[in-house]
């Protein structure tokens, strides 16, 4: 679920998981679970736990996961679940990606599930990304949210601090280069356009606040009102002055995520904006807790309203409708959900937790930037949207590679901008 | 009037030499034949003169030009190869025009030489054909006329005829010899097949392990064979040969034990070196070389089997002190297996060898006289 | 000699029997498919909300005027024409260096010209993304050295470079398997052909112009039909080397009917261009048929 956003081939993959599936004789006390694969070794000897404990608490049922990569998983899904064939719970992001299947009566309703299971452990609020018309469609497990990572070393050795406004960042682009000419401040990956869009997606939120960029990302607004907001086009300006100040390292469109950590854990770059998921990167790349994590710098010229928001999302499980198991899917949700397993997906997977609950038993086991992201997370007033999570496709396609143009400074923020309101408004028409 | 000198022609691959100093003449209008088994280097010696093989040592002129450094197409040389080598993507007009074309002869010249020589192998139905539609004696004709078009002084022609079946190789042989007359100029023509040899050649050219055995007119070499690989390799059957061992030279008569039998053939007054009493040596017969004689009078021996081809019978035969050998006699004898059978060379067909194999100078009576 | 009808009849039950596993095969998986592409491109058909209705032609109409369609296109005709000059080019060049030119370690040289073709697409996308990054990458040193300085965004970043960039990588990928194909045909010429054009007055270069070359011709437009079908198929390449970017600069057919159905959820649309990019195979599988059977 790392690149979340990245989209690509994955067919293959994706024919060979649907021919697995098939070849799973029907058993009636039969659990599927889709998952998302992982090579993280922690993340996989998690489920193995959950598994095992759920089986032993109910005997006679097994509990089948199949795990795909993220591409395979969005393109196969919706198909799968139409079929007799799919999955009875399955991992889905807390955005369009769950709220389509529940529009289309793929995702069972599970709002009256909860009693007496994970309503007594989470607040029902936080069902609100898989809600549609007030109605849950599905349950969180877990947050993931994007911070500056820098590297600790450079900033002292250099009597630095870490900005906190991006007109401190513009000057520090500066001052880096002033230290070190091949060093940038940050490293951006920007080759899949997903990196890019984040960017984006922070920036546009502080510029135009996130209830009106979520009215426009839902397609709610009226035809003349949708994407005009002059935040949009100050947030793409924003990305291209970083670009002129020499704020990011060299060929941006062309590095990849991975690339990116590397540049950064190699000392090319002095930060990176990366996701929840990105310190184990670090590590295993040498910077060994060399870095320390801080806000995205508020945008200077935004209202002052609109800081305090946390790019991120929760992510969780839906139910199919088409399960002949609920109640069992539900309990075995309700599992996830709990104290001890809650912990145990934040010592072992890095999963933030959205039961603590049971963290303070463990807080000597996690990694210190997580108990850093755990203890930090309830300072914000709420999660940024993401825009290619919460956004059309096709609106997406437009707006993301015409980010890589406007960075390069080929087309201007304003030709962007008409761009995407122009699919917008097409995409609109034709619902 | 070409001339073809060759003088001490060399030729190695690395250190293992397959040429070991050949010389040649050829003059005039011959038609020469390079016949030996495989592997005795008689096509690397054809090849050499084309220029395909560099030569490693010795010169070759022609009309007493040095061609050893030239470029084939420098050369004066045209070659047919065994399995044509025609080009396949071009018609019959445009291979036997390309040296032409690559010569930068103007293109009325070549189309004019070209239906010259299709209309001397009449393959001028055949001119806008491309070779995969053509059968195999008229691929081989447009090879030959390949050759014809560039009007060389030497034609070069590497076992021309193995591709094709017996009748045909007949009738091309004839071909090739009238063409040969026809065009003046010399022809070097290398086969395995001695028959090939005897009926074409006006100069046999017998090779054997890089080294020329021999040289001479088919009858040269068949009547009066210089050693014993030549006369065994010309004529078929193969000539027989016999244990014998000298009794010694007495009033111009060389002594011979033969099995049971004693000969004493006449000796060349030319000869020098003769065979002391009781040197090995080698009697050669050719099959129809053998009398039938009365019982106790020669060599005794029993039929294996007797081949009636009916204007002559051959008989091979299982000698009692000695050899296999064969025996052709004119006309139709009953002759079954196992029949007893005395046998004696006839005076004036036996050729005889010492241990080096070299021909003892015997004298006979020359043998196109001698048929009956 | 005419045969009596019952045999006739016969024959042709038999032959009928024996092509239809072939048949009912070919039906199903090529011929069906391909009827419903031709259907489904007429329709709005789209996964996600379980649109369907027939538009006619109107998805050709939105093709016509789709911008980023036109850059696929021009991509890949650009892809075509480069990768045949360059892959059957250089992979004649080196095919003939290798036949006749170069006496010795001709395999050594061959199974390293070879060895590209042998690694995945995606690690060789890989290996050459990286060489060309301008941050990670030696590039821009080795240009230095010859006093030429890359772009600032590399070969892949420049919008007018990247899919020269691209199809420089897909040579370097294909140019030994082409050399290889190539290979094999000048070594069924036989020797004697070449030592007759010797006698005949043409070696070197124009042995290799008068005899090498037609006579391996049907080799070469088949190398040629391998690789301008391959440019037409290109996604992988593209995907792992710059993901259609920068903006849309190297998008290619393959990718963009990929995009349109699968992440888009626009089937018709899809299936529209599937048609053009059938209708443009299908072209080039004719020339092809016509030049190779004179």
């Amino acid at each position: 679920m790392h690149n979340q956003s990245s989209r690509g081939p994955r067919a293959l993959t994706l024919a060979l998981g649907l021919a697995a599936v098939i070849a799973v004789p029907a058993n009636a006390q039969q659990l599927k679970l889709w998952e998302i694969s992982s090579t993280n070794e922690g993340v996989n000897q998690n489920w193995e736990n959950v598994i095992a404990q759920f089986e032993a608490e109910h005997p006679g049922v097994e509990v089948v996961m199949e795990t795909f990569d993220t591409e395979a998983f969005k393109q196969g899904l919706a198909v799968a679940l139409t079929s007799t064939s799919g999955p009875d719970i399955f991992f889905n992001w807390g955005s369009e990606d769950s709220a389509v299947l529940a529009r289309n009566g793929l995702a069972a309703d599970v709002t009256d599930m909860g009693e007496g299971r994970w309503l007594d452990k989470i607040n029902a609020g936080l069902l609100a990304p898989f809600s549609v018309e007030g109605r849950a469609y599905g349950v969180p497990s877990h947050s993931i949210a994007k911070y500056m990572y820098y590297n600790t070393a450079f900033y002292e050795e250099n009597g630095l601090t870490f900005p906190t406004t991006t007109d401190e960042l513009l000057a520090m682009c500066k001052t880096v280069r002033e230290i070190d000419p091949e060093v940038a401040f940050t490293s951006l990956g920007n080759r899949d356009q997903w990196k890019g869009i984040h960017y984006v997606s922070m920036l546009t939120a502080e510029y135009v606040g996130v209830d009106a960029m979520l009215a426009d990302m839902r397609l709610q607004n009226s035809d003349d009102a949708m994407f005009t907001d002059p935040g949009y086009t100050k947030a793409l300006a924003m990305m291209r002055t970083m670009e002129e100040e020499g704020c990011f390292q060299q060929g941006v469109n062309v590095t990849t995520a991975d690339m990116s950590r590397t540049i950064f854990a190699s000392g090319l770059a002095t930060s990176i904006y990366c996701g929840t998921w990105c310190p184990g990167t670090f590590d295993s790349e040498g910077l060994e807790g060399g870095y320390s994590m801080a806000p995205f710098p508020a945008v200077s010229d935004a209202p002052e309203e609109n800081h305090g928001y946390i790019l991120g999302l929760t992510e969780g499980f839906q139910i199919s409708a088409q399960s002949q198991h609920k109640e069992l899917a539900a309990d075995f949700i309700d599992l996830i959900l709990s104290d001890a397993v809650q912990a145990e997906r934040l010592v072992l997977a890095g999963r933030i937790p959205v039961n603590g609950a049971g963290v303070g038993a463990v807080s000597d086991e996690v990694h210190p930037a997580i108990q850093h992201v755990v203890a930090d997370l309830p300072n914000y007033k709420g999660f940024a949207p993401i825009l290619d999570v919460d956004l059309d496709g096709r609106i997406v396609e437009v707006y993301k590679r015409g980010i890589q143009d406007v960075i390069d400074g080929r087309v201007t923020p304003e030709e962007l901008m008409a761009k995407v309101r122009a699919e917008a408004l097409a995409v609109k028409s034709e619902r | 009037m070409s001339e073809l000198s060759i003088n001490g022609l060399r030729k190695s691959y690395g250190a293992t030499e397959v040429l070991h100093g050949l010389d040649l003449e050829v003059s005039g209008n011959e038609f020469v034949v390079f016949v030996g088994p495989s592997g005795c280097g008689k096509s690397t010696f054809l090849r050499s003169i084309a220029g395909l093989e560099t030569i490693s040592g010795g010169s070759m002129t022609i009309d007493g030009a040095d061609i050893s450094g030239l470029e084939p197409d420098r050369r004066g040389v045209a070659m047919v190869f065994q399995n044509y080598a025609l080009y396949p993507h071009m018609t019959v007009a445009q291979n036997m025009g390309f040296a032409l074309r690559m010569a930068h002869v103007p293109k009325a010249e070549i189309a004019r030489k070209v239906r010259e020589v299709a209309e001397i192998l009449q393959l001028e139905p055949y001119l806008d054909r491309r070779p995969m539609d053509l059968s195999g004696g008229q691929r081989q004709r447009v090879a030959i006329g390949r050759a014809i078009v560039r009007e060389p002084k030497v034609f070069l022609f590497d076992e021309p005829l193995s591709n094709l079946d017996a009748d045909l190789r007949a009738h091309m042989r004839l071909e090739i010899i009238k063409l040969h007359r026809h065009q003046k100029g010399i022809s070097i023509y290398v086969t395995h097949d001695q028959v090939e040899a005897m009926t074409m050649a006006d100069k046999i050219v017998v090779m054997r392990d890089g080294n020329i055995e021999q040289v001479g007119s088919p009858l040269d070499l068949y009547n009066e064979p210089v050693n014993r690989f030549v006369a065994g390799f010309l004529g078929t059957p193969r000539m027989n040969f016999l244990d014998a061992t000298s009794t010694g030279v007495a009033n111009w008569r060389l002594g011979l034990k033969v099995g049971g039998m004693t000969l004493s053939p006449p000796i060349r007054p030319d000869a020098d070196a003769l065979p002391e009493a009781g040197a090995p040596l080698s009697l050669g017969v050719r099959p129809d070389g053998w009398r039938i004689v009365a019982e106790g009078d020669g060599l005794a021996g029993r039929v294996v089997h007797a081949e009636q081809l009916g204007r002559e019978t051959v008989v091979f035969i299982e000698l009692e002190h000695g050899p296999q050998v064969a025996m052709i006699q004119p006309g139709q004898y009953r002759l079954h297996s196992d029949d007893a059978i005395w046998l004696a060379p006839a005076p004036d067909e036996l050729h005889l060898f010492d241990a080096s194999d070299a021909a003892l100078p015997v004298a006979r009576i020359p043998r196109t006289n001698s048929h009956n | 000699m005419a045969q009596p009808p019952t045999h006739h009849r016969r024959d042709t039950i038999s032959a009928l029997t024996l092509l239809a596993p072939a048949m009912i095969l070919f039906g199903a998986f090529i011929l069906l498919p391909l009827m419903q592409t031709f259907a489904w491109s007429l329709y709005r058909y789209e996964v996600f909300g379980g649109v369907k209705e027939f538009v006619g032609l109107d998805n050709f109409a939105k093709l016509a005027g789709d911008e980023v369609f036109g850059i696929a296109l021009i991509n890949n005709l650009k892809f075509a024409v480069l990768s045949v000059v360059l892959q059957v080019g250089m992979g004649l060049v080196l095919a003939a260096l290798l036949d006749r030119g170069v006496r010795r370690f001709k395999v050594v040289y061959r199974t390293i010209i070879f060895a590209p073709i042998l690694v995945s697409t995606a690690a060789v996308g890989l290996l050459w993304s990286l060489i060309l990054n301008p941050s990670i990458g030696p590039v821009d040193d080795w240009l230095g050295l010859i006093g030429l300085s890359a772009p600032r965004n590399g070969l892949l970043g420049e919008p007018a470079f990247a899919i020269y960039g691209v199809i420089f990588v897909g040579a370097w990928q294909y140019t030994g398997f082409m050399m290889v194909i190539l290979l094999a045909g000048m070594q069924n010429v036989p020797e004697e052909t070449y030592e007759a054009a010797r006698m005949d007055g043409c070696k070197g270069l124009r042995a290799f112009f008068h005899i090498t070359l037609p006579t391996i011709r049907n080799v070469i437009i088949t190398c040629c039909l391998l690789t301008v079908i391959g440019a037409f198929k290109v996604f992988d390449l593209v995907y792992v080397l710059t993901n259609g970017g920068p903006g849309n600069a190297t998008e290619v057919l393959a990718s963009y009917i990929f995009r349109n159905a699968f992440e888009f959820g626009q089937i018709g649309y899809a299936n529209a261009l599937s048609v053009v990019f059938l209708a443009i195979a299908f072209v080039f599988g004719l020339i092809q048929f016509r030049m190779i059977r004179r």
